[in-house]
């Protein structure tokens, strides 16, 4: 099986040498000739270059020595910038050390602990054409952005230390062409594990481009490197470091048509307000580590922490990789950066293929929706008397919508592509012979930007009744979100919770014990028309405690998944109708054989009552023929009332055969 | 490249007179901005789409290219 690249996405590695080749403002003639430019740079990337002078000859100059014992009276060495610039993080005993990972991203060999002897022989190697880093370029060229920054300390003289001409670093900024810079970020993707929590990268926006054509701009992409055979670990691989992360930079078409096309995920366009020395301070460093690699850390050191990391170099007084100790979301990097006065200038919104479908259709009459329907499935329908008695502009919206359904289909169901292809060529057809342009259509996102979202991580304090006793409760999740939390900035519909804890203390009992943990949670409701016909589905693995036999307070290993269908009606505001498939498995002392397998189904609903009142009814049964031959009818009964972007109230009522339990909690979102 | 990458959204677009990505290869074709809205137009004929469902992206560069050079407006302006 072929593995699936981790979000980050690694997708683009390979193709990366050529994009970065690429050209934008070329005609095509001249496409193709510069595209050999550049892979003819590349190549000369791989060839040594003849070195004058080497470091160590460089010994003697007395210039370097005045460098040197300047760098150590301002202490350079632990300043903030110099530590961005190396990557450098304090560690557990008191010293620090660089996150980079590439021994070739040193020039001293104790450079990644030791951010004095990596100083002294950076100014060192500014002397000597002597190729380094994994670039293999002098110093000046590879770390350009370390050589610009010390030349601006020290007020290097260029009669004593001339500088040399990085070619290809011109050339490079040449063809990214940048003016500013604008932080994208993809939403969630439930479809691929690895990018459930969305994704982000930096767009270099181009000189003199417009809102159409920011799709030539060029991004910089981080990502792990994902081997196409890799097997099953690769996962496990991705969380704990196993693959190396790197830079690269594809053109934002290319994420657009990966994102929004293929993956249909909704995109936000942050724009920085960065100065034009800030953006290429971000260029110069975005070049350093262009050609090095950390390891990846699927929870850490991602995308997110290391697009951070390029923004904190550009501007210094930016503290924002220092937020994040244990795992960084990218929905939270948006919101730190969001956050920061005056950094953001403005966010955009790219509507997924399928946002724009269920938007426009909104704008259809009950008729036209019919004769849409009718066109999707049959291309002949549009010769209807209906149809063409609509006025021209109206055909024309219809067609427009149907060709992004047909195109939406193709991606979705790739082993009917081209047919949905050839049907998609006849109705381009039919709209080309109508002559007018389409009329631009605002789309509005189904779920507000993710700056607004809440937190990642939660917290709740509760007290309840559970049978004949009461209790109080602490809980505390990792991540994400579920389908109770305050929905906007998040993806609609879409359950994600990672390691939460709840522990209860019992009055009456005398008794405190971990009450629920969940390893994983994670539901998805795709609600189904007579366009969309996505399954819902869920996975949940955790504990929970339970009243079963004699037993009043029993722990139960829960290891569970469904499958099933949704609905949506708007009868108030939204609701969402599902049914599941279940099978499930448990595992406690209080069972016979200490075990139980069965399966059942679940129906329930969720409700939007107002924008912040939300409520969730479910109810399942389940069967167990393996091991304790029992049944389980369950009811469950939650609501949420959202009382600032970062607080919730809820109230919950859960009841199993003779177990009744009701909780009140209020929850904050950090 | 862009117009092979891109073939799926500029086959759309070109139907539809309109849009990001055939603006984008205007831009990378030299038409100015402010002839788009003739390039659009130019190309919005469907004999486009025919012979870019039977051939290639790089056959739909080459008819849009050939459009250019015989339109009486944009022959003159493009920096081509």
């Amino acid at each position: 099986m072929r593995s699936r690249p981790i979000r980050c996405s690694p997708r683009f590695l390979l193709a990366n040498n050529q994009h970065r080749a690429s050209t934008v403002r070329s005609k095509p003639c001249v496409f193709l000739v510069r595209c050999l430019c550049v892979v003819l740079i590349l190549i000369s990337l791989f060839f040594v270059h003849p070195s004058s002078v080497n470091a160590e000859e460089a010994e003697g100059d007395p210039y370097l020595a005045q460098l040197i014992s300047q760098a150590v009276l301002l202490q350079l060495a632990d300043k903030r910038e110099w530590h961005l610039l190396l990557h450098y993080r304090p560690n557990l005993f008191g010293g620090y050390m660089s996150e980079a990972d590439d021994p070739h991203f040193f020039l001293s060999p104790l450079g990644r602990t030791d951010s004095h002897a990596e100083l002294k022989r950076t100014i060192q190697s500014l002397f000597s054409e002597e190729p380094v880093g994994s670039s293999k370029q002098p110093a000046q060229c590879s770390f350009i952005a370390r050589y610009h920054w010390l030349k601006d300390r020290l007020a290097i003289d260029e009669r004593k230390l001339p500088a040399i001409r990085c070619e290809r670093f011109d050339r490079w900024v040449n063809e990214l062409n940048a003016e500013s810079v604008t932080l994208i970020f993809a939403s969630a993707f439930l479809e691929n594990p690895a990018s459930m929590f969305g994704h982000t990268f930096l767009r270099v926006d181009q000189k003199g481009q417009t809102d159409q054509t920011r799709l030539l701009a060029y991004t910089i992409n981080y990502a792990a490197e994902v081997p196409p055979d890799e097997g099953a670990l690769y996962p496990i691989k991705g969380i704990f470091g196993g693959f190396k992360g790197s830079f690269m930079t594809p053109p934002y078409y290319l994420k657009v048509l990966e994102y929004r096309d293929i993956e249909n995920r909704d995109i936000w366009e942050y724009r920085l307000h960065f100065s034009e020395h800030q953006v290429r301070r971000l260029l110069e460093h975005a070049w350093e580590l262009g050609s090095t690699y950390f390891d990846y850390f699927f929870f850490k050191e991602n995308c997110s922490y290391h697009i951070l990391s390029l923004l904190e170099y550009a501007d210094p007084t930016l503290h924002l990789t220092d937020q994040f100790h244990v795992w960084t979301v990218p929905a939270d990097t948006v919101r730190l950066v969001a956050a920061q006065p005056v950094l953001v200038k403005d966010t955009m919104y790219r509507p997924s293929r399928r946002t724009v479908i269920q938007r426009k259709r909104e704008w259809l009459s009950g008729e036209e929706h019919r004769l849409f329907v009718d066109i999707t499935e049959h291309v002949g329908s549009i010769k209807q008397e209906g149809f063409v008695r609509l006025p021209i502009q109206r055909r024309a919206f219809i067609l427009d919508v149907t060709s992004d359904y047909l195109r939406y289909r193709s991606e979705t169901d790739k082993s009917h592509a081209s047919v949905y292809k050839e049907q998609n060529r006849a109705i381009l057809a039919a709209r080309s012979a109508l002559r007018i342009p389409s009329e631009d259509v605002k789309i509005e996102p189904f779920s507000k930007q993710p700056d607004l979202g809440h937190g990642t991580s939660r917290a709740s304090v509760g007290t309840g009744w559970r049978n004949n006793d009461t209790f109080e409760e602490l809980s505390i999740r990792a991540g994400y979100h579920d389908l109770l939390d305050p929905e906007i900035g998040h993806t609609q519909d879409a359950q994600v919770e990672i390691a939460s804890l709840s522990v209860r203390h019992y009055n009456r009992a005398d008794q405190t014990r971990v009450e629920r943990a969940t390893l994983v949670n994670v539901m998805s409701l795709s609600p189904i028309d007579d366009l969309f016909r996505a399954p819902s589905w869920k996975v949940n693995v955790g504990m929970n405690t339970i009243r079963f036999g004699d037993c009043q307070f029993c722990s139960n290993g829960v290891l569970s998944g469904g499958i099933g269908a949704a609905a949506e009606t708007q009868l108030f505001k939204r609701e969402v109708y599902f049914a599941f498939a279940d099978a499930e498995a448990n595992y406690s002392r209080a069972y016979e054989e200490r075990h139980r397998i069965g399966g059942g189904g679940t129906v329930g609903m969720l409700a939007d009552v107002t924008d912040r009142w939300k409520l969730m009814l479910s109810g399942s049964y389940l069967r167990y023929a393996l091991g304790d031959k029992s049944d389980d009818i369950r009811w469950y009964a939650g609501t949420r009332y959202t009382l600032a972007q970062n607080w919730a109230l809820r109230l919950e009522y859960n009841h199993r055969d003779r177990d009744n339990d009701v909780v009140f909690s209020i929850q904050a979102f950090f | 490249m862009f117009a092979a990458i891109n073939f799926e959204n500029l086959s759309q677009e070109m139907a539809q007179g309109q849009g990001e990505h055939l603006a984008s290869l205007a831009t990378l074709m030299g038409v100015p901005a402010e002839h788009q809205a003739e390039f659009f137009a130019v190309t919005q004929d469907r004999t486009f789409l025919v012979k870019a469902g039977e051939a290639s992206p790089v056959a739909m560069v080459k008819a849009m290219n050939d459009a250019i050079a015989t339109h009486p407006v944009l022959a003159q302006v493009s920096a081509r």
